[in-house]
Formats: structure tokens, C-alpha cells, sequence
């Protein structure tokens, strides 16, 4: 019971932001209320473990992401051989420059994308990436460069009134 | 102007919070149910392995015994003690292919008697090995074969040893008497009485590619290939005795000129092998 006590205050605390995190690397609403969902079973189904991490919600955020990529993956898959499915129009809560973010974002591998949102979203360091993710620092702060670069690229390309984010 | 990265935090920060507003959450308790079915079923799951496992080795069990009753039931039981003298067939011959292994032995041949009927019915059987009485001494009598024929056909060659050859030669009782060691389910075919030293009938390869294999007595060495024979039964006598081919992989023994030789598959047939009681067995040549 303390159990439950315990993970249902986690839950309530932290699953919103991992679902907000988890939507900006799929673009996809419905994606990542999946992602975040099976994430937090898994981390029920292994409480004492989870729960003695430095960071459960590190530890949920990551099988978030790697949930989402997987079905992302899937999807794309989908989508190539179906040509079914398209990427979820985004309301008209954001604003001209969030959108063209949002779409920068979608053009860019899905590796450098989730550099970028653990570093520029979640606020981490580069060797907290390189130890959240499990690749060196060296290729955290490359696949940032080029994330960074390649969204830069694309934006500079929709947007008449220049990227929203550059090399600086 | 804004800093790049901070423009870019700011961007991707409202994105968040559009996600996290419009996303919707299953409630806590649902997640945590769903944990706790899917354990369930793991659980379950594990369960029916478990048990599908254990049924698999109890059958596998089960079909090894089988197994292993069928092959006992195919051996035909050992024959009983030497019997002197001829004794009368309880049935005919029912060989019905090559099988291996002895099962009907023929009356002493020492004591210059003919081999003319078995101490019991034969019984083909099969499993390579299986069934060989190993626990005493044989002369062996080769008893069809073009050689035989050769000879006048007049009765069984003996094979005997002359010099490091092993040859057979017409009449009985002269013969060398053999004693043979299993060795994983082919055998050692062992010269009797030889002292301390263990000589065996072994496949010696020609100097010229020309000539076939001879079969020589060389130092018993159980793990060399030339010296491990296989022993088909092939099908029985008229006079009832079990008939046997002696074999090297493929190839078989048969008589050339008087001595014994290895011969490919396609060349023939087999020469057929009585195995003839030989008496005591042999302490010296058998180890013991």
C-alpha cells in the first residue's frame, strides 16, 4: 500500500513533464500518451527498483523516449509502405514559430533530436546526456552540433524571417 | 536579439507545455493495474512454460525408455553356455536383414568338431555392438566367399596367423583364437594368447595404391580407426550357425589369396564369419 501511496505521488508529480518531453521528440500527441503510459507501468511493475534510482523520473523519461522511438519507427515504417498515416496537425495553440520549430524538429534524426530536447528542454549537461542516453560525450555534443545545424538549415528554409535557431 | 539557445529553450519548453495540456493521462490507478495484470500474466505465462517443459521431459523421458525397450526387445538374448556336441535347431533361420551382433553361437571348434548348429535359435538383431558375447574366446571360421569356393568348398577356412599376416586357411582346429573388445559399439578383434602384449587384427594399407588393405596383427591400439571393426550379422548357416561379415567403414573383409583383406564396398561381397567357440578365455590377452 505504501507502495502505491508512493508511486501514485510520483506519477501525479512528474508524468505531465515527461509527457510534454516525450511530445516534443514525437510531434505526435497520441504517441506519446503511449509512450508515457507504458513507461510507467514498466516502472510500477519494477517499483523497488525505480524507486531507489537516483532519478525515477530520469529512469521513466528514458523508456519514455525509447518506447517513442521505437513506435515512431514503426510508424515511419507505416507510413512508408502505406502511406496511411500523417503527422498530427498541431492546433492553433502555438504560435508560427513553435510550429516551424516543431517541424525543424521532425526533419532532424531522431538521435540529435533527443540530444537536443535533454539538453535545451530538460536542461541536462552534457555528461548527464552522455550518461542518461549510454554514448560518450564526444558524440552528445556532435550529435548536438549537427542537430542544432540541421534544424537551423530547415528553419532557415520555411522561415522568410530567419531561423529560429542558428549555430550562433 | 535573443540568444540562439535560449530562443530555442523557449520554443521547445511551449511545445512541452502544449503536449503536456492537450495529452491526457491515464489516472495512476489504472497504470499501476495494468502493471499488475501484465505480472499476472507474466506470471501465468512462466507457469504454463514450466509446465509445458515438464511434460516435454517427462515425454522425452518416456520416449527413451522406449527407446531403449525397443532396442533391448530387437537384441536377441545371449546364446547360453558352449554346448558340446551337435545340437538340434528349435526353428529355421529367420534373418531378415544385416543386423550386428551375435546371436547363435556355434559348438566348439577347438575340439575339431564342425560348427554345425547353434546352442540356440538365432535371432537377428541390431544395434550396432549390441549383443556381442565378449566374455570368451572365438575361432574364426570363414564359411562362404568366393575363397571358400576356391578352396574345393569342402568346409570352413580357419583363420589363423602366419608370420604378422592373418590368413585362412583351409580345415579347423588349427586356427588362432580371438577374443573381442568392445569399443564403442565396433570392436577390437584381439589375438588370444599372445603373453603380455596385446596384438590385434588390424587394416595395414598397401605400398602399392594398387593392392588392397591387409589385415595384419599389429600392437592393439583402441583408438585407431584400422583396427575397430564392425560385425554384421549377415544371416545363418545350414547347419544353423550365425553367419557375420567383419567391416571398416564402408569397406568389408574378404579372403585373397589366402589372406584376409580389406575391400571397398562395390567389390564383391563380404566374406561370412562364423564365430566359433575358442575355448577358455585367454587372461594375458584380455587383460585379466
Amino acid at each position: 500500500m505504501r507502495d502505491a501511496t508512493e508511486f501514485d505521488a510520483f506519477y501525479a508529480g512528474s508524468a505531465g513533464r515527461v509527457l510534454g518531453q516525450v511530445f516534443v521528440l514525437t510531434g505526435n500527441r497520441a504517441e506519446a500518451e503511449d509512450a508515457v503510459a507504458e513507461a510507467y507501468t514498466r516502472a510500477w511493475q519494477r517499483w523497488p527498483t525505480v524507486r531507489a534510482c537516483d532519478s525515477p523520473e530520469a529512469w521513466v523519461r528514458r523508456v519514455a523516449v525509447r518506447v517513442a522511438v521505437s513506435n515512431w519507427r514503426k510508424a515511419v515504417n507505416q507510413l512508408r509502405a502505406h502511406r496511411r498515416k500523417k503527422p498530427e496537425e498541431p492546433n492553433g495553440e502555438l504560435n508560427v514559430d513553435h510550429l516551424a520549430l516543431m517541424a525543424a524538429l521532425r526533419r532532424i534524426p531522431a538521435a540529435q533530436r533527443q540530444v537536443i530536447v535533454l539538453y535545451h528542454l530538460i536542461g541536462l549537461s552534457v555528461t548527464e546526456i552522455s550518461a542518461e542516453v549510454g554514448i560518450p560525450a564526444g558524440t552528445v555534443k556532435t550529435r548536438l552540433a549537427r542537430g542544432r545545424r540541421a534544424m537551423a538549415d530547415h528553419l532557415s528554409d520555411t522561415d522568410s524571417r530567419g531561423p529560429v535557431v542558428n549555430n550562433g | 536579439m535573443a540568444d540562439p539557445d535560449a530562443r530555442l529553450a523557449a520554443g521547445l519548453a511551449a511545445i512541452a507545455e502544449h503536449g503536456r495540456r492537450t495529452g491526457s493521462l491515464a489516472s495512476a490507478a489504472d497504470i499501476r493495474q495494468r502493471g499488475d495484470r501484465r505480472r499476472a500474466h507474466r506470471r501465468t505465462l512462466l507457469v504454463a512454460a514450466g509446465t509445458l517443459g515438464a511434460v516435454l521431459a517427462v515425454a522425452g523421458l518416456m520416449t527413451a525408455a522406449m527407446t531403449i525397450g525397443t532396442q533391448r526387445d530387437q537384441v536377441s538374448p545371449l546364446p547360453s553356455p558352449a554346448v558340446s556336441g551337435p545340437a538340434p535347431r528349435s526353428g529355421p533361420p529367420t534373418t531378415t536383414g544385416r543386423s550386428t551382433g551375435p546371436t547363435a553361437r556355434a559348438s566348439t571348434a577347438a575340439s575339431g568338431t564342425a560348427p554345425t548348429s547353434p546352442a540356440t535359435s538365432p535371432t537377428p538383431s541390431t544395434g550396432s555392438g549390441s549383443g556381442i558375447p565378449t566374455d570368451r574366446p572365438y575361432q574364426l571360421l570363414v564359411t562362404g566367399g568366393n575363397e571358400v569356393s576356391a578352396a574345393g568348398g569342402s568346409g570352413p577356412l580357419t583363420v589363423g596367423v602366419v608370420g604378422d599376416r592373418v590368413q585362412a586357411t583351409p580345415g579347423q582346429g588349427a586356427g588362432a583364437v580371438w577374443v573381442l573388445q568392445p569399443v564403442g559399439g565396433r570392436y577390437l578383434i584381439m589375438l588370444s594368447g599372445q603373453g603380455t602384449e596385446r596384438v590385434c587384427m588390424t587394416a595395414v594399407v598397401a605400398d602399392t595404391p594398387q593392392s588392397q588393405p591387409t589385415i595384419r596383427d599389429r600392437a592393439c591400439d583402441p583408438t585407431s580407426a584400422n583396427q575397430l571393426f564392425t560385425i554384421v550379422r549377415e544371416g545363418t548357416t545350414a547347419t544353423g550357425a550365425a553367419t557375420y561379415s567383419l567391416h571398416i567403414g564402408t569397406a568389408f573383409l574378404q579372403v585373397a589369396n589366402g589372406n584376409l583383406v580389406l575391400t571397398k564396398a562395390g567389390a564383391g561381397s563380404p566374406a561370412l564369419f562364423i564365430l566359433a567357440d575358442g575355448g577358455k578365455r585367454d587372461g594375458a590377452a584380455t587383460g585379466q
